[in-house]
């Protein structure tokens, strides 16, 4: 009797699937403001924003209210749906423009912000934290800060100026020209939005299918790479638009151990990739960091493997890293990788000598001004090194930090060994791009 | 499945990592989708319900202890959430006192059709036809359905036995062709 029943049941509610949409819907709704606040010492200073809050309710409400009372000619009508306004959460990935400025994105608020030299910041793509992968790719073709982005994290300029985005939730490589045009440039996004796919190689980039296309970098030729984050696979897209996966046959690690987030090359052109569980925390394996010669041959840079802390000042292929982050170089070609987990920047002498730089180890946004080791770091996930070896490191949300601003951009002078922060919750933010 | 809460994105999605609460709840989203629409019967309230869903368990992560399985724990919220739906007064009365389809009660002497279970199971109470879509759409073990609503196992089985006997009329026809 149960099977028939069952059997009934699963004809008369015959239903398709969920949409594919809903995953990403979900994900991309979720309310970042409401993220479980860690307990401190009270020090009263939460009270101020209420108490201004309340002040600045008080007025409002009091002219609202003059306002009826003198005419209705006087009161605005609301507008239907408010504008949610540009906030910086969780800053990701970071590159460096050609004119030197600092562009970084917010995955949870999905927007590319880039830095004004006056300090502040502007929105250079998107349009608002909550915007759903079912409205597709809306925008496209037009000014980037009319277009939806849903979960951005790595940044790449190519040699013209251009700027690519790995829209990592929308599964996929969107193109901001000089312009300030979008357009993507790589993945459907058709198959799964939400889970993405693993197709299209041998064809145009535009068809190819991703699966949270994470890290992004160009070559000394012009092709992008990028790391296909849970397919476990680097795909190369020509300058004339199609796209390959690299051969990954000479991996020192099992394939199913190598999770490809953040790229970067060095100047000789080997490509180096940071294999972790991307924006995961570390599940205890895949910690490391690889190299991959202009030949084609893979080799160990950095980490055992193992996730964890430990071998400072001996070779960095006998250190366990708990990454989940960028790498970057400085003029005289020492690698910088962001120990995510560790909550450090640790660097890879040209002998292959580990050390940490910067971070103390404790989980926090203390010590600016002061030398970069004692410093508190938070998640530092993306780096991008600029002229004058200025290392800028996105710090990931602060689970207790106010729930508007948690992350921030630190600046690491490497010659000096001082870090200091360029923009956190208080830099004022341009929306008009 | 019985998939265990991994400690690691626990804590990481309690700090705020979206993409580590999707790899936790994202593998769910199927079923907890098929029971919404079970327990709704419109795709679009069912969608509406696994979301807001969603956004509880975000909220009531805190209460998540590594280890829990993930499935009953997420899997509650969605039901939770769709008897909140069934609660609003606005679902009572366009969604409960919906007409039904031609066919409507008491035909046995034909063979039932999708829609009369449908109607049927729409007219079971909530609690008789939650435990139903868990149990025969969902296809779970009485152990898990009742981690899911909340109540003994003892008390999923009679619930199951009122819920199956108002729609005996249904199952009747079939047996009889069967």
């Amino acid at each position: 009797m149960d099977e028939l029943i069952r059997s009934r049941l699963h004809d008369a509610l015959d239903v398709e699937p969920p949409p594919p949409y809903l995953r990403s819907r979900i994900i991309n709704s979720l309310p970042a403001a409401e993220r479980p606040v860690r307990w401190r010492v009270p020090s009263f200073q939460w009270a101020r924003p209420w108490v201004a809050a309340l002040l600045a309710l008080a007025v409002v409400g009091g002219l609202v209210y003059v306002g009826r009372a003198i005419g209705p000619q006087l009161v605005h009508k609301a507008p239907q749906r408010p504008i949610t306004p540009a906030i910086l959460i969780s800053p990701t990935g970071v590159a460096i423009a050609p004119d030197g400025s600092v562009y970084f994105s917010d995955v949870l608020s999905a927007y590319v912000f880039h830095q004004l030299p006056d300090g502040s910041i502007a929105t250079v793509a998107g349009t608002r934290p909550d915007a759903s992968i079912s409205e597709g790719d809306k925008g496209m073709g037009g000014p980037a800060t009319s277009a939806n982005l849903f979960g951005p994290i790595g940044l790449a300029f190519d040699r013209s100026g251009n700027l690519y985005i790995a829209d990592t939730y929308a599964q996929r490589i969107r193109r901001i020209d000089r312009n300030g045009v979008i357009t993507t440039i790589a993945g459907t996004g058709i198959a799964d939005p939400a889970l993405g796919g693993y197709a299209g190689d041998g064809g145009p980039a535009k068809s190819a299918l991703f699966s949270f296309p994470f890290g992004i970098a160009f070559d000394g030729q012009g092709a992008l790479y990028i790391s296909d984050g849970d397919n476990g696979q680097i795909r190369r897209v020509d300058a004339g638009g199609r796209i390959s996966s690299l051969d990954l046959s000479t991996l020192p690690m099992p394939r199913s151990q190598f999770l490809p987030g953040f790229l970067a090359f060095d100047p000789a052109g080997s490509l180096y990739a940071e294999s972790g569980d991307t924006y995961l925390a570390p599940t205890g394996r895949g910690c490391e960091i690889v190299r991959r010669t202009v030949g084609g041959v893979w080799s160990p840079v950095a980490g055992t493997g193992a996730c964890g802390f430990s071998g400072d000042g001996g070779p960095a292929t006998s250190a366990e890293i708990s990454s989940g982050g960028g790498i970057a170089f400085d003029s005289a070609g020492n690698l910088y990788l962001a120990d995510t987990y560790n909550h450090r920047i640790r660097r890879v002498d040209r002998n292959g000598v580990i050390t940490t730089v910067a971070g103390s180890g404790t989980e926090g946004f203390a010590g600016d001004g002061g030398p970069s080791s004692k410093a508190e770091l938070q998640f530092p996930r993306g780096l991008a090194m600029a002229r004058g070896d200025l290392l800028y490191v996105a710090e990931d949300a602060d689970a207790s930090g106010t729930p508007t601003a948690p992350g921030r951009i630190r600046l690491l002078h490497i010659a000096s060994g001082t870090i200091s922060t360029v923009i956190d919750s208080q830099t004022p933010i341009h929306t008009s791009g | 499945m019985t998939d265990l809460a991994d400690g690691d994105l626990v804590t990481r999605a309690k700090k705020g990592d979206r993409l580590a609460f999707d790899r936790l709840v994202g593998p769910l989203i199927d079923q907890a989708f098929r029971l919404a629409y079970g327990m709704l019967h419109d795709r679009q309230a069912a969608e509406d319900a696994v979301q807001e869903a969603a956004i509880r368990a975000w909220r009531k992560l805190n209460n998540l202890r590594p280890g829990t399985e993930m499935r009953p724990w997420f899997l509650g919220i969605v039901a939770n959430q769709c008897r909140t739906t069934m609660r609003g007064r606005w679902w009572s009365v366009l969604r409960l006192d919906a007409p039904p389809s031609s066919a409507g009660f008491g035909f046995e002497d034909q063979i039932a059709t999708g829609e009369d279970l449908r109607v049927a199971l729409r007219r079971l109470a909530p609690e008789h036809r939650e435990v139903i879509v868990l149990r025969y759409f969902l296809d779970l073990p009485l152990g898990e359905v009742a981690a899911i609503a909340g109540i003994p196992v003892g008390t999923v089985k009679s619930r199951i036995n009122r819920g199956l006997a108002a729609m005996r009329p249904f199952f009747r026809p079939m047996e009889a062709v069967t």
